[in-house]
């Protein structure tokens, strides 16, 4: 355990060097890989997601596919195609681009509803049905799929029902001055990215995400997430409350994230700082909010803020 | 000079001085004879707005000059101040008054011009006030001339300066308190610090002001030892022959006035030889006027002057005296009751006065040498205890010896019927009366003692005001509370026993400081007692009991000292009313309602001190309290009730978690808070033990220790 808790400080240190000033994110995107997750970033082009994504696959030497939505993608370019092999007389499959085991789908909302349920699917199910032929797909797959939220027009935005397979919805955000400075003195000869090497084998990865399920979650830490989730389906400001996927998820990146903190116990404050990531995208606001221009991210940071955090038994009513 | 910034505090502040500076004028019209004294409280308020608000000189000075002249006006002259005839007559006067001062007659200044002078000096004394509070933030010196001129004012004036006082004390703490933190805030330099300090000192303030005032006005408070020193003091300058002088050397024949000190002198009187046996009579009186004693009895002579009625055993005794040389007695002194004297001069006996002359009648002599034959006696108490009312006093005696002046002050009898409420006999009564005297509310000294002044009453004086003074102050004084029970009394002059004469073992020297007076009260089938009320006097007076003879009597004590040490059995019998000295003369009124009623505020006064002190150390009484309970933590478990505790602590502390706060986030404020970063520390073992469930490595001493930093550091 110790050994694998190393090597993902390695893996941080490792895409650091390629983008400048996002450890909490790096962090994040660490915490869904273990949990087994995905994320669905938020942001505008250009921030640096492709290059994190990249240098996340290339630090765990795992492989590393990307798609362009756009609406004339079809549900067969991102699972793959069954190809008649004039030689061998045979149907041959092409695996497409979730055979990998980074993908990064980018502008995920420009493309048709067919084809996004055809990947967010497979996010769920970790396997693809080609041709009658169910495929499983790699034993580490993770998804990052990004999303403009500049431009809408001719998008699909995602139905609720299918950001709920996202475990978090982050945003990059762009650099202070002085990270952006750094951002081009690196990248003034060769780009970093070229020159990172593998610092975590897939195997140990793997062994990580096996190690965050022994992650101790304590009863009183059970209530909190699940005081916050309940909080969510009464608050006035919101329209739809968080489901049980809900909790099950933040618990889940609790464990992880704290597995990545080099703990092997949630505290409230894993959860408390996850629960706005986890929570933000899976709850639907009332129409007056929207129109204020508020996000689920604050809604629940709004919940966070006031929901006592049990800290002795005194709190805790029940015991197990 | 920089303007001060002027805040509602400041302002506050200069109100309380404007009552400080109330309070110097408002004893003027007792002290002086001053009038209008709402007119110069009225100009000083002027003052005080005017120099408030600051403006440049001349609007100040041009104020200044209007403000008089309103009040000027309002005082001395006549009709509108528009019409401005009264100006013209205004101006003459001071033009006068200027011409006045320059030829230094003051006593011709006119009351409109020292009025005008008065109120430039309350104009000076405003902005001088002003000064102290607002630009150096000091008044004590102020407030401490206030409380001496309040003082004063009240001792030798008229003026009642109880509530002056109080007032005087509520501002003037007010004022120190106010100023007092104006000038911490002064060095505090952040906002939240002066935050505090504002609430801790307003809390510590109002907490003082209200138990000291409270105390103040509750607490029991002795006397003044003269309600009116300035008796005292004419007394101290009486060498024109002030009557409120009176001064007493030895024996001295008149006694209409008594009071004032008593002149020790070690002068011979004479030398006695043969039967000595206690006091030497000189005479006795029996009018009481209010400031001494007089004669009114027939002044008829025989010689039966019998003390003792005939039932009464007595044993014939005799003794020689010889008069010193300077002094010459045209009567007798002996010891108890006189039989003869065998001398070949006339001698006559006053059965009323038992005064012993020597010569025929109109024809004085004086003796320098005779031998005096008398009897003494024993008292039986159990006859005098018999006597439980006078219908059995012979007529004349009733006459004579129960007098009292008819403006007698009501309160003498009312202490004499407190004091022998619980007697039924006139014995028990003349003890009882006799013992309170002795008793400690009274002190014995010879010197500062002041006689009352022409309609004042010498009893009421010493046994309600000074309480203290000599034989005669004990004497008159036991004579007179027993006279307002309908007893009857008589006040004897003469010597106390005296001492070894100097070089003959056989013969005893009686001086002037010899000279004493006692007490003699009337029983029917007895005849006259003696008693002794003087402190420190030990009486040689046989009381006897019928059942056993040992007599009830003093040992022998050297007179004319003081002696409240060495405890006479009367003393000790008065020493169950020590308890209560402070309570003036309810110990013996037998109010006790006044005591449980003081004694429950004392106790609430005392609770809530207690709880505002307890409330106010709550963080250092917790934090030692908790230093000890955790002393030392040998479980995970203990270690957790120990962090909780540290976390209630700094709630007292008022560092509270807030809602939705998780530990760590708390710990980093705290830890922002005092500067370390302790909690932090101790949280991460927390949530350890906490939420992690883990179990086994205890507290570690590195923990304890932090966690003992923590505490500490919270408590300072």
């Amino acid at each position: 355990m110790v050994n694998e808790r190393e090597a993902l400080q390695r893996v941080i240190e490792n895409v650091q060097q390629v983008v400048v000033g996002k450890k909490a994110e790096i962090e994040l995107s660490l915490t869904a890989l273990l949990a087994g997750g995905h994320i669905l970033l938020e942001d505008v082009p250009g921030v640096g997601k492709t290059m994190m994504v990249r240098a996340i696959a290339r630090s765990i030497g795992a492989s590393f596919k990307r798609i362009q939505f756009t609406p004339d993608l079809l549900p067969s370019d991102v699972t793959g195609v069954s190809i008649y092999n004039q030689r061998t007389m045979e149907f041959e499959f092409r695996p497409g681009p979730l055979m990998g085991n980074v993908l990064l789908a980018d502008e995920i909302n420009r493309t048709s509803p067919k084809t996004q349920s055809a990947l967010l699917e497979a996010l769920e199910e970790k396997s693809v049905t080609v041709d009658g032929e169910t495929r499983k797909l790699e034993r580490l797959f993770f998804v990052m799929a990004t999303q403009n939220p500049v431009e809408y027009g001719g998008t699909y935005p995602l139905p609720e029902a299918q950001l709920d397979r996202f475990l978090f919805k982050l945003r990059l955000g762009y650099p202070t001055e002085e990270q952006e400075i750094k951002v081009l003195e690196r990248v003034e000869f060769t780009h970093p990215i070229d020159e990172l090497s593998s610092v975590m084998s897939l195997e140990d990865v793997l062994k990580a995400q096996e190690l965050v399920k022994d992650v101790h979650v304590d009863h009183s830490v059970k209530q909190y997430i699940v005081s916050i989730v309940r909080e969510s389906r009464n608050h006035r400001d919101i329209y739809l409350g968080v489901s049980p996927r809900g909790s099950i998820a933040l618990m889940k990146v609790s464990q992880a994230y704290a597995f990545v903190r080099g703990r092997d116990y949630v505290t409230p404050d894993d959860v408390k700082y996850l629960a706005p990531f986890v929570m933000g995208h899976r709850l639907i606001l009332q129409t007056d909010q929207q129109m204020a221009d508020k996000d689920g991210e604050s809604v629940v940071r709004d919940i966070l803020s006031s929901l006592r955090v049990p800290s002795s038994d005194s709190d805790s009513a029940v015991r197990p | 000079m920089v303007k001060p910034e002027h805040t509602w505090k400041k302002l506050i502040v200069y109100i309380l001085g404007y009552f400080l500076l109330a309070e110097w004028l408002l004893p003027l019209p007792e002290a002086t004879g001053t009038g209008s004294v709402t007119v110069f409280m009225l100009v000083s308020a002027a003052f005080f707005i005017v120099i408030y608000l600051r403006p440049p000189w001349w609007a100040v000075v041009g104020s200044v000059l209007l403000i008089i002249m309103a009040g000027v006006n309002s005082v001395f002259y006549e009709g509108s101040p528009l019409q401005l005839n009264w100006l013209v007559s205004m101006v003459a006067e001071v033009q006068t008054n200027v011409v006045y001062i320059i030829s230094g007659q003051w006593y011709a200044l006119t009351d409109m011009f020292r009025s005008v002078l008065f109120m430039l000096l309350l104009a000076i004394m405003s902005y001088l006030i002003y000064f102290w509070v607002v630009q150096s933030r000091r008044i004590l010196l102020f407030l401490t001339f206030t409380i001496i001129y309040i003082g004063v004012m009240d001792t030798f004036f008229e003026y009642d300066g109880m509530f002056a006082i109080i007032r005087t004390f509520v501002i003037g703490f007010l004022l120190l308190g106010l100023l007092q933190w104006e000038r911490i805030v002064l060095r505090a330099t952040d906002r939240k610090a002066q935050r505090t300090i504002f609430v801790r000192w307003t809390l510590i303030m109002a907490a003082f002001l209200i138990t000291a005032g409270g105390v103040g006005v509750l607490a029991p408070k002795s006397e003044p030892r003269w309600p009116d020193p300035v008796p005292f003091l004419t007394w101290g300058e009486s060498s024109t022959g002030s009557s409120q002088g009176v001064q007493k050397i030895g024996y001295d024949g008149t006694d209409e006035r008594l009071g004032g000190g008593f002149q020790m002198s070690d002068m011979p009187v004479f030398t006695a030889s043969g039967d000595i046996n206690g006091y030497w009579r000189g005479e006795a009186k029996n009018v009481y006027t209010g400031l001494g004693w007089e004669i009114d009895t027939p002044g008829e002579t025989s010689l039966e002057a019998g003390l003792y009625d005939e039932s009464i055993e007595t044993e014939e005794q005799e003794v020689n005296i010889e008069m010193a040389e300077t002094q010459e007695f045209d009567f007798a002194f002996y010891p108890g009751s006189f039989l003869s004297i065998e001398e070949d001069v006339e001698t006559s006996a006053n059965a009323w006065t038992t005064q012993v002359s020597f010569g025929a009648e109109g024809e004085a002599a004086s003796l320098n040498n005779y031998t005096v034959a008398y009897e003494t006696a024993d008292f039986p108490v159990e006859e005098m205890s018999a006597v439980t009312d006078n219908t059995e006093d012979p007529e004349e005696i009733t006459e004579y010896f129960t007098q009292l002046p008819e403006d007698l002050p009501g309160e003498i009898q009312e202490l004499a019927e407190d004091l022998t409420a619980d007697d039924d006999n006139r014995y028990a009564k003349a003890r009882t009366v006799e013992r309170y005297l002795r008793g400690p509310d009274f002190s014995y000294q010879t010197t500062n003692i002041p006689a009352p002044s022409e309609g004042g009453d010498y009893v009421s004086q010493f046994l309600f005001e000074s309480r203290a003074g000599y034989c005669d102050n004990y004497s008159t004084s036991m004579a007179v509370l027993l006279r307002t029970l309908d007893i009857p009394t008589r006040w004897v002059k003469g010597f106390t026993e005296g001492d070894q004469a100097p070089g003959n073992e056989n013969e005893i020297e009686v001086t002037n400081e010899n000279a004493h007076s006692w007490v003699e009260v009337y029983f029917p089938e007895v005849g006259w007692v003696p008693f002794e009320p003087t402190k420190g006097f030990s009486s040689d007076f046989n009381y006897t009991y019928e059942n056993n003879e040992a007599a009830e009597e003093a040992p022998e004590i050297e007179e004319e000292e003081p002696q409240e040490e060495e405890a006479a059995p009367e003393e000790e019998e008065a020493a169950p009313e020590a308890g209560n000295v402070g309570d003036e003369q309810e110990d013996a009124s037998g109010e006790e309602s006044f005591d449980w009623k003081l004694l429950l505020w004392a106790l609430l006064t005392t609770a809530v001190l207690l709880v505002g002190a307890g409330w106010l150390f709550r963080k250092k009484l917790l934090s030692a309290y908790l230093l000890f309970k955790y002393r030392h933590m040998r479980s995970d478990k203990e270690f957790m009730n120990a962090y909780q505790a540290l976390i209630r602590l700094l709630q007292s502390a008022r560092v509270k978690r807030n809602a939705g706060e998780t530990l760590r986030e708390f710990a980093g404020r705290v830890d922002e808070v005092y500067d370390t970063s302790d909690m932090e520390r101790l949280t991460e073992k927390y949530e350890r033990l906490y939420y992690g469930r883990k179990t086994g490595d205890g507290a570690e001493p590195e923990t304890v220790t932090i966690w003992k930093r923590m505490v500490k550091k919270i408590r300072s």
